[in-house]
């Protein structure tokens, strides 16, 4: 009995010691954090920032598409399947070339897939990761109409990972469960991510 | 710096699959199934995708093609980065070593064993009783060290180290029979030989062939990818491999 009493006074005084001090904390946190969003708070200088606004799509034609071959940049990983060659640009799909003379490889076509850094084929179907999704895509005839899929949720992926290709530029930051970041628009961006 | 990207921070910390690497010839069933290079986080082996994310190995039936499902997980530490399979055993690189898994129940893999290390980067590629791991230090993996370590796989339940060898910043790897190839980013471009006993002999040391991500195919033709473009190579003279075209990047 008295030792549920002396706790009841020691957590009585606690509730003293603490309330204010907390209170005082919650505050001071509540002042410098302008937004509390699922994983943490940060801080920020200005509620509404003129950046980049997220353009989401969940259609699968607007996630994957068959376009003209282009210049090589930030390569990523290569594979090599029968006389196809794929060089990864990192976060942005695959350029295929067509490696049947190494001494001569010819581009195909650039397949893109935003947030696409992986990939395996078999049997002339290309597996491929695009952030937390798994993409599956015939490619035995290279033409514009590709049957593809899509699994979704399957690879952890982090809303991090999208952001614009600028540097130094303010945008959404990512609510990945809306889809998938097809395009980013100007316009003014309430609590702001920043590209560093 | 917003707190916001402190975790971000953190997981970079993870993270080292911002240089792709190397590459090697992998499946024996590569008649219908490509290769990848030793970074590689899929691979494929018979009719199912074994895939890798920041801590997980994950299994696809691919039993329908065009409509991969997921038949297993497996948790892992976080810093998973690499998978490589060698007949009916896939190897999983992480940052604090390689497991190993017995796939032959191909929808079930069990969990064999695995070696650990220091701290690194470290792709890791196979053939026959050895396994090669390259640890590599640099941005975002902490504790680097730079180094090819050789170990005895012919206990898969128990693998020993057999050498240790000290690289300069080595990023992938790449077997063909007796050839080891090992890219070592902006320094170039080691073969060694594979002695029987597990030694390695360094033959060459292209120090102009800057690379990073790399695959060995038939005809003795090598693949390299470095920052400033894409290389091939012929090498049926191994003291003299051949520039057969190369791909610029655009900046």
């Amino acid at each position: 009995m008295s030792l549920q009493v002396e706790v009841s006074n020691m957590k009585g005084f606690l509730k003293k010691f603490f309330l204010i001090p907390a209170i005082g904390l919650a505050i001071l946190t509540l002042e410098n954090c302008c937004y509390d969003g699922d994983d943490c708070c940060y801080e920020c200088y200005s509620h509404k920032e003129w950046g980049y606004k997220a353009v989401y799509s969940n259609d699968l034609n607007d996630i994957v598409s068959l376009e003209a071959p282009r210049a090589l940049r930030s390569p990523g990983k290569i594979y090599v399947y029968n006389n196809l060659l794929l060089i990864n640009e990192v976060q942005k799909g695959l350029h295929i070339y067509d490696n049947t003379d190494p001494a001569n490889p010819t581009a195909l076509n650039f397949l893109k897939i935003t947030g696409c850094n992986d990939m395996a084929m078999r049997n002339g179907v290309l597996y491929t990761d695009q952030f937390s999704n798994l993409i599956t895509i015939r490619l035995d005839s290279l033409q514009s109409e590709l049957e593809k899929s899509r699994l979704s949720d399957v690879f952890s992926a982090y809303y991090y990972d999208v952001a614009p290709d600028t540097v130094d530029v303010y945008y959404e930051c990512p609510n990945l469960s809306l889809g998938v970041v097809v395009d980013w628009v100007q316009d003014s961006v309430e609590y702001p991510c920043y590209t560093y | 710096m917003k707190l916001k990207y402190y975790p971000l921070l953190l997981l970079s910390f993870f993270a080292c699959d911002s240089d792709s690497d190397m590459a090697t010839p992998s499946s024996p069933e590569s008649g219908s199934v490509g290769t990848g290079g030793s970074l590689a986080r899929f691979t494929i082996s018979n009719d199912h995708l074994y895939a890798v994310d920041a801590h997980r190995m994950l299994t696809f039936s691919l039993a329908n093609e065009m409509s991969p499902s997921k038949v297993d997980e497996f948790d892992l530490e976080w810093g998973v980065e690499t998978i490589f399979a060698m007949d009916t055993i896939v190897f999983v690189g992480t940052q604090t070593g390689m497991h190993m898994f017995d796939i032959s129940e191909q929808s079930r893999p069990a969990y064999l064993s695995n070696y650990e290390h220091i701290q690194s980067c470290d792709p890791v590629v196979a053939q026959d009783t050895l396994a090669f791991v390259t640890l590599r230090s640099g941005t975002s993996c902490r504790n680097g060290l730079d180094q090819l370590d050789v170990i005895n796989i012919s206990d898969v339940k128990n693998p020993q180290l057999i050498n240790s060898y000290e690289m300069q910043n080595p990023h992938g790897l790449a077997v063909d029979g007796n050839l080891l190839f090992v890219t070592e980013g902006q320094f170039g471009l080691k073969v060694y030989k594979i002695l029987p006993s597990g030694s390695l002999e360094l033959i060459k040391f292209y120090n102009e062939i800057r690379s990073k991500d790399i695959i060995v195919q038939p005809n003795d033709l090598l693949i390299v990818v470095a920052e400033d473009g894409l290389f091939q190579y012929n090498y049926s003279d191994i003291n003299n491999i051949r520039l057969l075209s190369q791909i610029n990047i655009e900046y």
